[in-house]
């Protein structure tokens, strides 16, 4: 994948995860919350392996 | 009935999955199977003529939604395929693929039942199945799994394969135009490969015994095939030259394939073609090996230790029907393994937590890891007591620097049975408080009872007792 897209794919993930933790402490679980975790997980796999590593079962 | 396969990983781990499609078709013949895979990967699928439906997941186009669209643009892509999915009206979803997210994805699907990796309510991680929680547990290099990825993936779908479903050969074979043997010199990463020189003087030694060799690769293995060629130009070089369907059928029409762990292993196996494969340290050959009768495997720990010599030998001895000596051999698809390196400790430990096998004999030190093990779990116990009662802040702190201590042994010999715990937590779902309490007690129990087991049966062991029975009223997975 080209490092451009890769690099954006990371940049995403940090503000993702900050989106995670604004959705729960004001709405709690939500389907919302799940959508985004869901994205979290998908963006995960399309990054290099070693960045998965740690995510995938 | 209408199922759903989720099979999200790549060409092998396709393939792998296409004794699953055959047994249920075999098991339910008028059902009709849809199968989830990501774009790129569909021509995998697409020649097998037992799946009714393919669905594909473009990566690519929901990163280009996420680039152009934002996050609620690509999250609107993805949902768009779960409700054309849930329309289907599957009676079943399995997933096949054990990532998070496919977890999520299984999730969101509208299902009568489902099975695999899935999600509770609040997004937390379980498994709908026993062998996906034993798939999470124990599955991986370096884990001691015992059942090859082909059966984990039917047993998860809720089936057992048999010889019939890996005969996929009369689809592809052509009519024959002399033997030879098909190889494939590449493998999905370098240190699962033999080197290149290596396989130059095995292709040498073949060719002076009048083996005619087929080489076979895609494009990304051009400039390896281009090695051997440049010092052996009397094969045949198929590299990067033919279609998915043509490698089904050069396999097909083998007398042997020879070849590292990757897709053409599998496709031989589908193909019931004898293989020698040629595996490492990087990956566990019981869980991804070859399954056609007959094949051969030749092991070392590192790819520089595996002799031209050794492997040219037993290429011939397959071709030629000779024994083929220092290898493991594979009887029949359905047949295990044998072998010294799938034999430890951790791997009977695996076979007693899971499959009534013998308890392992254990060492001092491991009579010292169990004695501990045993104290974190009574303190466990006491804790959770007093929960029964009511939260209680100091009974929390003292259950969990206990987990702390059971999982801080993960590195002894005593890892699988952790991941057994840590799995089995993960099953319980959310709930109230003391609904969660209940569960975990009878968790906490359960784990108590096997370690009492592993240290009854030892005692016995040790006394000489020929009454010992150390698996009796464990429960397989």
């Amino acid at each position: 994948m080209d490092e451009q897209i890769v690099e954006h794919l990371r940049d995403t993930l940090v503000k993702l995860s900050k989106l995670e933790d604004v959705i729960k402490k004001d709405k709690g679980i939500t389907e919302e919350l799940l959508d985004i975790q869901m994205l979290v997980e998908f963006i995960k796999e399309q990054l290099p392996y070693e960045d998965t590593l740690a995510s995938i079962g | 009935m209408k199922i759903l396969l989720l099979q999200l990983a790549r060409f092998g781990d396709i393939f792998q999955t296409w004794p699953t499609i055959h047994a249920l078709k075999r098991n339910f013949p008028d059902c009709e199977i849809h199968i989830l895979v990501r774009s790129k990967f569909e021509s995998a699928i697409a020649l097998l003529p037992q799946v009714d439906r393919i669905w594909t997941l473009d990566s690519e186009k929901i990163i280009r939604t996420l680039i152009d669209g934002g996050f609620y643009a690509s999250v609107e892509s993805l949902n768009s395929l779960v409700h054309q999915l849930s329309e289907q009206g599957f009676d079943q979803v399995i997933n096949l693929t054990f990532s998070n997210f496919s977890g999520f994805l299984t999730t969101k699907i509208s299902s009568k039942t489902k099975r695999g990796y899935v999600r509770f309510r609040d997004g937390t991680p379980t498994f709908a199945d026993s062998y996906s929680k034993y798939f999470y547990s124990q599955t991986g290099v370096g884990e001691s799994n015992q059942i090859h990825v082909c059966d984990l993936f039917a047993k998860v779908a809720g089936t057992e394969l048999c010889n019939e479903d890996w005969n996929f050969k009369p689809l592809f074979q052509r009519s024959q135009t002399g033997r030879y043997v098909a190889i494939h010199l590449g493998a999905s990463h370098p240190k699962k490969c033999l080197p290149i020189h290596t396989w130059s003087e095995v292709v040498d030694q073949l060719v002076k015994k009048q083996v005619p060799i087929k080489l076979i690769g895609n494009k990304d293995e051009i400039r390896l095939a281009e090695y051997i060629l440049d010092r052996t130009p009397s094969v045949d070089n198929l590299v990067g030259k033919t279609t998915f369907k043509e490698t089904f059928e050069i396999v097909a029409s083998a007398s042997v394939f020879a070849g590292c762990d990757s897709s053409p292993l599998q496709i031989a196996s589908l193909m019931g073609t004898p293989a020698l494969n040629l595996s490492f340290a990087t990956v566990n050959y019981w869980e991804t090996g070859p399954k056609s009768s007959g094949s051969r495997i030749l092991f070392e720990t590192y790819p520089s230790q595996m002799k031209a010599e050794r492997v040219a030998d037993g290429i011939y001895g397959l071709y030629d029907g000779q024994v083929v000596k220092d290898s493991i051999e594979v009887k029949s698809p359905t047949s295990k393994y044998i072998s010294g390196r799938n034999s430890s400790f951790e791997s009977d430990l695996v076979r007693l937590i899971y499959f009534s096998g013998e308890c392992p004999v254990l060492n001092e030190i491991d009579r010292q890891i169990l004695n501990i093990l045993k104290a974190c779990v009574f303190e466990l116990e006491r804790g959770v007591n007093v929960l029964r009662k009511g939260f209680n802040q100091s009974s929390m702190d003292r259950i969990n620097l206990s987990e702390q201590k059971i999982e801080s042994l993960k590195n002894t010999r005593f890892r699988p049975l952790i991941f057994w715990f840590e799995a089995e937590k993960i099953m319980i779902p959310p709930s109230d408080f003391m609904t969660a309490v209940v569960k975990t007690q009878n968790l906490y129990l359960t784990f108590k009872n096997l370690i009492l087991k592993i240290q009854k049966a030892n005692k016995e062991f040790l006394s000489g007792s020929d009454q010992v029975d150390p698996t009796r009223h464990l429960n397989p997975v």
